[in-house]
This record gives structure tokens, sequence and C-alpha cells, in this order.
């Protein structure tokens, strides 16, 4: 994730925090979190198939993998945080720094906060200072790491300098078989992604995460990032969906009532979008970058690419965007 | 039996942008029944929340379970509504709880879970429908009737595989085995509906001693009669217990008075 770094200072031995950033999550754990535990919390964080709450309820918290300590954030556009024994979170908001602890709070602690600029996490014996990157600290795209804390600026993007190796590598993504790729958000691809990441044993080869995101612009309206199912529509709603996050409704006007009440489906998988029209009555005219212009049929679905146009009528027009 | 909120009429809640407000009203009651010694079911009638629960588990354990789900739920709001990842999240605490519950771990102990919270997508409200079980929401709007939910069940399975029909899973022998719970340590996985917040919508969460004591067209009829939501409510369990009443009743029936836009 851009905007994640950390101090590469050593602190005293077997203090270290285990640090874990993917596309979505930051995360601390405490410095008996083993390395097990880090393997499998890697996976399920770097899954899109797989949510907070999966990723929170993967944390063992009784038995002798237990892990006493930890803070975890979702940024996005209300920041969640789970906190859980000594780990905090220092958060700046609108230039006040508040901390969010978990003050014997059992399992964790939750706080959801809205327009956060930086925070860091870590443990509570440490002081939050500004909250700002120093010189020294490193950018982390992604991967796991030992340091002291984790800190994250919403103005801070990734440099030219690279991630550093991370001192324990990231295993590669579980392959997904093709039936399954699908099925995004699915309960049966959501199950076994649990199973899967609970009982695999840690794989070796190392790889970064490159899962492709994508994106859209209505219009002039900004452009949105799809990490869930996106539904577009004069009145929308959503079908029946299993996931981690709830699906994004996208109202937009229709004076001539040409776009359906729910007329399209934007679904994330790992290779990018899938639009589906909805059965809508007035159909959807799609603009493929070299290949021309066509109109799917009711019900018709199409992997999308950037630079893609979809016109779902009354001047509705929706681009495609790679995410940057 | 856990009741966390009540009754109430009209209720103006802005929405967190501070353009606009959706004013609700709603109507909760619950009875044991005629044949079981413990309420297990619990509910939740605090906004951004609306939610039923039917506990699972000997010893009361069912009871301690449905507390702790609508004991969870209670503490999510931001802004008086509810995000993306806080209903999974609070699934998951109560998920948590229930692990920890004592005495349960030979028997196990778990507890359905339905009901609508308002959330803001964009700019505009929305009721997330959510449902982990057998409990149910049924949607009543300008004459339509439907239910939202899909049941976690063997039947609904079979169902959907075309093996019964539905008048056939009515009275089918597993009608009561559910492949979905909160607790019995498998994490929770909810499925979730969105629909827009529109004047004249009325929603219904129930327990099963609702929906398999009525048949559909009798639950429609009160939901349909144009009696108020407390009314309507009471008028839903006491017709249950006529029919029967076999099992613990709950409703919350929530109406979306006026939806004021920014």
């Amino acid at each position: 994730m851009a905007g994640a770094f950390y101090s590469p200072d050593p602190v005293e031995a077997g203090a270290d925090w285990r640090l874990l950033v993917t596309e979505r999550f930051l995360g601390a754990f405490g410095p008996a979190t083993s390395v097990s535990t880090m393997s499998t919390l890697w996976r399920i964080a770097a899954d899109p198939a797989l949510g907070l709450d999966a990723l929170v309820g993967a944390v063992p918290t009784r038995g002798v993998a237990a892990v006493d300590s930890f803070a975890i954030a979702a940024p996005d556009r209300i920041t969640t945080f789970v906190v859980r024994g000594t780990g905090c979170a220092d958060v700046s908001v609108a230039g006040r720094a508040r901390r969010i602890d978990a003050r014997g709070n059992e399992p964790w602690y939750v706080a959801e906060m809205a327009d956060v600029e930086r925070f860091a996490l870590g443990p509570l014996q440490r002081s939050p200072g500004d909250l700002r990157p120093a010189r020294a600290d490193l950018p982390l795209d992604g991967g796991v790491v030992f340091g002291p804390w984790l800190g994250w600026s919403a103005d801070v993007t990734s440099g030219p300098r690279s991630a550093p190796t991370p001192v324990q590598a990231p295993p590669p993504l579980a392959t997904l078989d093709p039936q399954d790729t699908n099925v995004l958000g699915d309960l049966g691809r959501r199950a076994a992604s649990l199973r899967r990441h609970r009982g695999e044993p840690p794989a070796t080869a190392p790889t970064p995460e490159t899962a492709v995101a994508a994106a859209f612009r209505l219009g002039d309206r900004d452009p949105e990032r799809v990490d869930a199912p996106v539904y577009v529509g004069r009145q929308p709603r959503s079908p029946r969906v299993t996931g981690p996050m709830l699906p994004r409704l996208v109202r937009v006007e229709s004076p001539s009532r040409e776009v359906s009440a729910t007329h399209i489906e934007l679904r994330p998988t790992d290779r990018g979008l899938v639009l589906t029209d909805l059965e809508s009555t007035n159909g959807t005219v799609v603009r493929q970058p070299g290949s021309g212009v066509r109109r799917l049929d009711s019900g018709e679905s199409l992997q999308v690419v950037p630079g893609t146009l979809i016109d779902i009528g009354d001047g509705n027009v929706i681009e495609i965007l790679a995410f940057h | 039996m856990t009741e966390i909120g009540a009754s109430s009429g009209p209720r103006r809640l802005p929405l967190p942008s501070g353009n606009g407000a959706v004013v609700l009203s709603w109507g909760v009651a619950t009875d044991i029944g005629h044949r079981r010694q413990v309420n297990e079911d619990s509910l939740l009638a605090t906004p951004p929340i609306f939610a039923v629960a039917d506990g699972m588990g000997g010893h009361a354990a069912g009871d301690l379970a449905s507390h702790a789900v609508v004991t969870r739920l209670s503490g999510v709001s931001h802004d008086g509504f509810v995000t993306p990842a806080a209903i999974g999240l609070a699934l998951a605490q109560a998920s948590h709880d229930i692990g920890h519950l004592e005495g349960t771990s030979l028997t196990g102990a778990g507890t359905t879970v339905t009901g609508m919270a308002l959330t803001v997508s964009g700019e505009d409200p929305y009721f997330a429908v959510f449902n982990v079980g057998d409990s149910r929401v049924y949607r009543w709007l300008e004459g339509e009737f439907e239910q939202v939910t899909v049941d976690h069940s063997v039947v609904q399975e079979l169902v959907d595989a075309g093996a019964i029909t539905k008048r056939q899973a009515e009275t089918h022998p597993d009608s009561n085995v559910i492949t979905r719970a909160i607790g019995f340590n498998e994490p929770p996985m909810p499925d979730y509906w969105m629909m827009p917040v529109e004047p004249g919508l009325r929603l219904l969460a129930c327990s099963d001693g609702l929906c398999k004591e009525l048949d559909e067209e009798r639950i429609q009829s009160l939901v349909g009669a144009g009696s108020p939501a407390d009314a309507t409510a009471q008028a839903l369990v006491h017709a249950a217990l006529q029919a029967g009443g076999r099992d613990n009743v709950t409703v919350v029936v929530v109406d979306v008075i006026e939806v004021e836009q920014g």
C-alpha cells in the first residue's frame, strides 16, 4: 500500500513487532507472534476475497499461538482500526493526534475514523511523535518486516526507493483453480480461502504481491477504486453478496428512465473487472479500446480493460481505469 | 432473551454528510411460545441496526449466544450509520464471545442473526440487509411483498438444487438443520443485500418461530394490513402463537416514514 513506512532502527532483541502491509491492510503484531501465524495472516490479508473481519478473526486469541497484542488498520474513506492488548494506533485527524487503545476490551477494540491524515501502529509504550515519516524511515509497499512501529501517511506516495527486502519474504498467493477464480465473493471461494490459509504450510518462494486493481469514473465524478461489487442504476439494489465488503451502490440521474433501477454490475476479480448487464431494459453499450462499439446482450458479462467506456443511457457514461 | 431497544414512533436520523435525513419508526415483539422453557431469541432495535437472533445450544447457551450477537451489533455506529466493514467485525467479535462461553465446549453454542443496518453509499442512504442462518428479512413496498434473505439451511439447498419445491420445504423433516451460524467455532459468513431507503418501505426481520407457523400469504396480509410498525409486530407474534407457537417467536418491523433529500 502506498503511504506505508517504518523505521528500520534496531531495537532490543526480541522486542521488534511484526509489521504487515498489503494493498488493503496494515498491521503491527506483538513480538510473541510466531512466523507461521504471520504467514497465515499474510495470505488472508493479501486475498481479495477476504476482508478485515476474516483477517482479524484469524488472529489466534488463545492457546499457545495466542497473539496478545496487535493493531490493524484498513485505510479507506472511513478508516477502521482494530487493537488488542498493548497494541495501539496513534491517529492524526485534522491536525490533532489521538490514541486508540484496547483498554482491556476483549477480544479487541474497534474504532472508525473519517479523514485520517496519518497514523502509526505499534506498542503502547511508544511515544507517538508527530506521525510524519522521518528521513531515515523506509517506505514499505507490501510485505512482512520487523520493526518498532508501522506508519502510514496520506501524503506519502511510493518514492523512487524500492521497498527493502522483507526479513520474512511474503509467501506467494495461493494459486486458485480455474473454476474458483470467477466466483469472487462467493461463499465457496471464501470458505475455501480460509481453510487453505489456515491449513497450508508456509510456502518458500518469495513473490511480491502484484494484485491487479481497477477503478471507474462516472461522468465528471471522482474516480473510484473497485474493491467490492459495484451496482449502478437509477435506484440500485444489490443481489445477495457474500464477501468482505458491503456492495457499493451508485445512483445516477435518468430523467427519461432509460437507465434501469439496477442496470450493471462491476465485479472485481484477480484479473481485473467484470462488467455484467443486469438484464437492463434498454441495454448497455460498450466501447473497448481497439475493438469498436458493441451492445451487451441482456445479462451478458464481459471482462473490461482500462480505457473501456460503458454507456448505460441518459448520458451516463462510465470509464474504466487502471488503479495507480 | 435480550432485548436492546424498544418500539418507537417516527425518529429523524440525520445523514452523516449533514445533508438530509431519514425518518424511521419501528416496532418489536417477542414471545417464548407455548412449548419452550427458555426464550433463546434476542433482538436489537436501536438505529442504525435492527436485528433478530435465534440462539441454539443446550443449558441456555443459545440464550447467551443470541445475547452476544445483539450486544456486539449494538456497539456498531459511525455518525449514526454503519460502515461496510463494521457488521462483519461485530459478528467476528460475537463469534469470539460465543467461543468463550463456559460449559459449551462439548455441545457448542451458536445463533442465527438477520437484520438491517442503515448505511451510506456515496451520499445516499441504503439498508444493508445481512443474514447468517434461517431467520429472515421480508420486504414490503407499494403492495409488493418478497423474502429478501435466503436461508442457510439444508432444505433451502434442496430447493436451490431443484430437489424439492418451496412448499415441500415447509414440511420437510430437516427443516431445522441450518448450514451457517455465528458460533460453533466457525468464522461468520454473512450474506448481504443492499436496497435504497425509500418512503413507504417496510422491512420485517423475524426468527423462524414466525415463518414456520405462518405461511407467506398470512405474513404478507398482516404486514400489508396498514397498521403501524408496533401494532404489526404484536399482530404477527399473536398470529404465530395462535397457529401453534411451537418455538420462540421474535419480530422487528421497520418503516421508512420519510426520506429528506439533501
